[in-house]
C-alpha cells in the first residue's frame, strides 16, 4: 500500500512536469518566469501563513483556477490525479494516526489531517503549476536576470529539466522489479519487505549515479562553464507580467485577509 | 513438436496514448499471437512497439480495447500473475541488474516467485548452460560487457520458466557474436514451444532468429504472417520505413527472371534455388536480359 503511495506520487511528479502546455494556448505559459517565480514565493509565504482549514481550502481552489488557465481540464484532471490520490493517502494515515497515537476525537483527528493534506496539495499544484509551464531554459535566464551567477542558475534549470527524467528512471526501476516478481509487502514478515525495498533502492541509486554521470560528462564535452552565453530567446517583463503579479498579490492578500478575520 | 495453436497473447482494438503525447501511440491495434510462435514485432523508432510489449507484460493498461496474456484479461487480473507467466527483457539493461553476481540476480528473482529453495541451485545451473552463460555465474554484473549482459537478462527473464517471453530491442548494442548467440538461442525457446515477442527494426536479425513478423505502422499493425510474406512486403516495409532484407532484395529482382513462388530469406535457401535453376538448365537471365 505504501509502495503504491510513493509510486503513485512519482507518476505524479513525473506526469506532472512531462506536460508541457503548448506556448500559444496558455495564458500561464506566457508569463515571464520571473513573475511566476516572485508569485511562487509569495503563494509559499500564503500557504505557510494561513492557518485554517477554509483559508486552505480557498487557496487550493485559487490554484486550480490558476492552473486551469495553463491546461486544459482533462490534462488537469490527469495530470493531478496522482497527487490527489496521493494526499488523500496521506490525509487518511494522519486521521488515523492523531485517534490512535495522540487518542483525538475522530472529529478533530479528520480537521487535522484535511488541514495537513490540503498544505500539502497545494504546494504541490503550485510548484507543478510554476515549474511545468516555464522551460528551464527560461528559468536560467530569470534568474540569471536576477542577479544569480550562470552557473548556478544553469543547474538549477538543470535539476528542474531532469526531474521527470530521475522520475521516469525510478518508475522503470520500479516496473522491471515487478516483472521480475517484487513485491514490497508490510505484512508480518517486516525484514523480508527491507530486504526487497534495499535491493529496488540499490538499483535506484546506480541508475541515478550513472545518470549524474552521463549528464556531467556530456556537460563536459560541451565545454560547458568555459564562458559566459547567450541565450536563444530574450526575456522581456511586459504589462502582462506587472498584471499577473498584482492580480496575484490581490488574490493573496484577500485570501491571508479572509483567513484572518472572516474564517471562525 | 505439436502445439497449441490457441493464442498466447492478444490484443484486440487496443488504444494507447501517454499522458505527454499528442496523439494515440497505438491506434485501434489488434494481433493475435499462437503459442509456441516467435514474433518480431518491426516498426521504426516511435512506432510503438516498446508501448505494445510493455501492454503484454502488464506495465501499461489500455485506454480502450482488451489484452490476453494466455487468457487472462490484464485489467482483470494482478501484475503478479501476470508476471509469473510473462517474461520480460527491457531494452535498457541498467535498470535490471543491482546484485553482486548473475547467480545472485537469478537467485532473487526465483525467490520472488517462490520458486522452493532446495531446487534454486539446480535451476539457476540449468537456465544458465541452457543460455550458455555457465561460465558467467559467478560474476559481478557490473563487470560484464553489454553482450554478456544481455545473456545474463534474458537467464534472468526465464528463470521462472515463463509461457510467453517478452524482449525489447533484443539487438541493441550487440555485436555479430552476440547476435548469432541470441538468434539461435531465440530459435531454440521457440522449438520447445515457448512464445517469444520481440520488438526489432533490424530485419537482418529478424530474418534470422523469427519464425513470424509482424509490421507496426502509425499505431496499427499492417501486416502479420509468417517471415517469408511479410518480409517480401516490399511497399508495406518502405511505408513502416523499414528496409528489406538483402536476400529478399535481391531476389526480388531476379524473380523477374526466375519467375518462381519460391521466397528465400537466407542465403542458403537462395544460393539452393539459383543451383537448382542452373541444374535444371533453364539457366539465369542472360547479360542481354
Amino acid at each position: 500500500m505504501a509502495v503504491g503511495v510513493v509510486e503513485q506520487a512519482i507518476r505524479g511528479v513525473y506526469e506532472g512536469f512531462t506536460y508541457r502546455v503548448e506556448e500559444a494556448d496558455a495564458l500561464l505559459y506566457k508569463v515571464d518566469p520571473r513573475a511566476k517565480l516572485a508569485y511562487m514565493i509569495a503563494a509559499l509565504i500564503a500557504i505557510s501563513i494561513v492557518d485554517k482549514l477554509w483559508g486552505q481550502a480557498m487557496l487550493l481552489c485559487y490554484l486550480v483556477f490558476l492552473m486551469l488557465t495553463g491546461y486544459h481540464v482533462r490534462k488537469f484532471a490527469e495530470a493531478v490525479k496522482p497527487v490527489a490520490l496521493t494526499v488523500l493517502f496521506l490525509a487518511t494515515l494522519l486521521a488515523i494516526m492523531y485517534v490512535v497515537v495522540l487518542g483525538e476525537a475522530l472529529s478533530r483527528s479528520a480537521l487535522h489531517a484535511a488541514f495537513t493534506a490540503l498544505r500539502i496539495a497545494n504546494v504541490s499544484l503550485l510548484l507543478i503549476a510554476t515549474f511545468s509551464t516555464s522551460p528551464p531554459e527560461d528559468i536560467a535566464q530569470a534568474l540569471v536576470k536576477l542577479g544569480t551567477p550562470f552557473n548556478q542558475a544553469y543547474l538549477f534549470s538543470l535539476t528542474i529539466r531532469f526531474v521527470p527524467t530521475v522520475a521516469r528512471d525510478l518508475l522503470n526501476t520500479y516496473d522491471y522489479f515487478r516483472v521480475r516478481g517484487f513485491r514490497v509487502k508490510w505484512g508480518l514478515n517486516v525484514l523480508e519487505g527491507v530486504r526487497q525495498l534495499s535491493y529496488m533502492l540499490t538499483s535506484i541509486t546506480k541508475v541515478l549515479l550513472e545518470r549524474v554521470i552521463s549528464v556531467a560528462e556530456a556537460l563536459e564535452t560541451r565545454c560547458f562553464g568555459f564562458r559566459e552565453r547567450t541565450f536563444y530567446r530574450e526575456l522581456k517583463v511586459c504589462r502582462r507580467d506587472i498584471v499577473f503579479l498584482a492580480l496575484n498579490a490581490a488574490v493573496l492578500a484577500k485570501i491571508l485577509l479572509i483567513n484572518a478575520f472572516l474564517v471562525p | 513438436m505439436l502445439l497449441n495453436k490457441s493464442p498466447a497473447v492478444e490484443l484486440i482494438d487496443v488504444w494507447f496514448k501517454y499522458l505527454s503525447s499528442r496523439d494515440y501511440v497505438l491506434k485501434g491495434l489488434s494481433i493475435a499471437i499462437n503459442k509456441g510462435t516467435s514474433v518480431a514485432i518491426m516498426g521504426a523508432n516511435g512506432s510503438g512497439k516498446t508501448t505494445l510489449l510493455k501492454h503484454v507484460v502488464g506495465l501499461l493498461r489500455p485506454q480502450r480495447g482488451v489484452v490476453k496474456v494466455l487468457g487472462m484479461d490484464v485489467q482483470a487480473v494482478g501484475f503478479q500473475e501476470i508476471a509469473r507467466c510473462v517474461g520480460f527483457i527491457p531494452q535498457n539493461l541498467n535498470y535490471m541488474f543491482f546484485a553482486s553476481s548473475v547467480r545472485d540476480e537469478l537467485a532473487i528473482t526465483l525467490r520472488n516467485f517462490e520458486y522452493p529453495d532446495r531446487l534454486v541451485k539446480n535451476r539457476i545451473e540449468l537456465v544458465a548452460e541452457s543460455i550458455g552463460i555457465g561460465d558467467l555465474l559467478d560474476e559481478d554484473p557490473s563487470t560484464l560487457s553489454y553482450g554478456q549482459l544481455r545473456l545474463a537478462s534474458i537467464a534472468i527473464a526465464l528463470s521462472h520458466d515463463p509461457e510467453v517471453v517478452v524482449i525489447d530491442e533484443p539487438t541493441m548494442g550487440l555485436d555479430k557474436r552476440y547476435r548469432e548467440a541470441l538468434a539461435k538461442i531465440i530459435r531454440q525457446l521457440a522449438e520447445d514451444g515457448r512464445t517469444i515477442i520481440a520488438s526489432s527494426h533490424d530485419v537482418e536479425f529478424v530474418s534470422k532468429a523469427f519464425n513470424e513478423a509482424a509490421l507496426l505502422n502509425e499505431g496499427r499493425i499492417t501486416v502479420y504472417g509468417g517471415l517469408r510474406e511479410v518480409l517480401y512486403e516490399y511497399t508495406e516495409l518502405v511505408k513502416a520505413r523499414l528496409t528489406m532484407p538483402t536476400v529478399p532484395k535481391l531476389f526480388n529482382e531476379l524473380e523477374k527472371c526466375f519467375n518462381t513462388l519460391s521466397k528465400p530469406i537466407s542465403v542458403g535457401e537462395f544460393l539452393s534455388i539459383i543451383m537448382e535453376r542452373l541444374g535444371d538448365g533453364r539457366g539465369c537471365c542472360r547479360a542481354s536480359d
